[in-house]
């Protein structure tokens, strides 16, 4: 079975998210402009089949290319780079939080039930705290 | 008379969640992941489809050749389908997404069949268990 691990890993996440973003941006470019594609075509020097290609979402052609078609809308193409662990580890973070809370409040009854064992079981709220505050 | 449930599926994060379509135990979007993993040759096409599932969830705009509004006219919930080369996947729309189930583009007119109605049960499931 696919994860979510390896869908962001994978370069086809990445590569659908420049495709559709150009897309998206040309779109919004098209309907603020109020142009046709055939305008779009001549405004980025473009035929219109390769601008038809763009707006279905299947730019792959050069780096070069992409800058040129975004400065041609007025828009600096900025790339930026994160680690993927990171990305990964902090989606993981916000869906463990409610998971955290629940299992706080657990161990919490579990304390005030039985005073013998309370020791133990404030151990365990102090670290969950702890992992909380690393969430937070 | 069988039981549909809904599953989430925990592999796409965003705005609005998705869940996938269980009958009686059987999941036909399952079964389908399952077929394209085993096959191989079309596992990329799959990672893409899950992109743009997450896109969907992330309420951004798609361009036709890839989601698309397959909804007859006169239905009330909606229907969508998507596109990533040979691979199709239909769902539909209610508070969340849903995904009934997927499919290659050569027995497309069969599965967009069974899609309406498994679609159709589904409701009609949902409508006797408020009544």
């Amino acid at each position: 079975m696919i994860t979510r691990k390896e869908i962001l890993k994978s370069p086809e996440y990445w590569f659908e998210e420049a495709q559709n973003e150009l897309y998206r941006q040309l779109t919004a470019y098209m309907q603020r402009e109020k142009i046709t594609q055939t305008e779009l075509a001549e405004k980025l020097g473009v035929t219109k089949g390769y601008v038809s290609q763009i707006l279905n979402g299947n730019f792959n052609y050069t780096l070069k290319k992409l800058i040129e078609l975004s400065l041609s809308i007025d828009l600096a193409p900025t790339i930026n780079y994160h680690p993927v662990e990171a990305i990964i580890a902090r989606e993981a973070n916000v869906n463990s939080f409610s998971l955290i809370t629940t299992k706080t409040t657990q161990v919490s009854m579990a304390a005030s039930a039985d005073s013998q064992n309370s020791g133990e079981a404030t151990d365990k709220i102090f670290s969950i705290a702890e992992i909380k505050m690393k969430v937070a | 008379m069988s039981k549909f449930a809904l599953v989430k599926v925990k592999e796409i994060v965003g705005t609005i969640s998705f869940s996938k379509l269980v009958i009686d135990d059987y999941c036909p979007f399952d079964e389908f992941i399952n077929e394209i993993e085993h096959q191989g040759n079309l596992r990329k096409n799959l990672l893409s489809v899950f992109a743009i599932m997450d896109q969907i969830a992330n309420l951004k705009f798609l361009p036709q050749s890839k989601f698309k509004d397959i909804t007859p006219k006169k239905e009330a919930i909606k229907e969508f389908e998507i596109k990533k080369g040979d691979l199709r996947v239909y769902l539909i729309k209610e508070e969340e997404h849903i995904l009934i189930l997927g499919g290659k583009k050569n027995s497309q007119a069969k599965d967009i069949h069974k899609f309406r109605s498994l679609k159709q049960r589904y409701l009609a499931s949902k409508q006797s268990h408020r009544s």
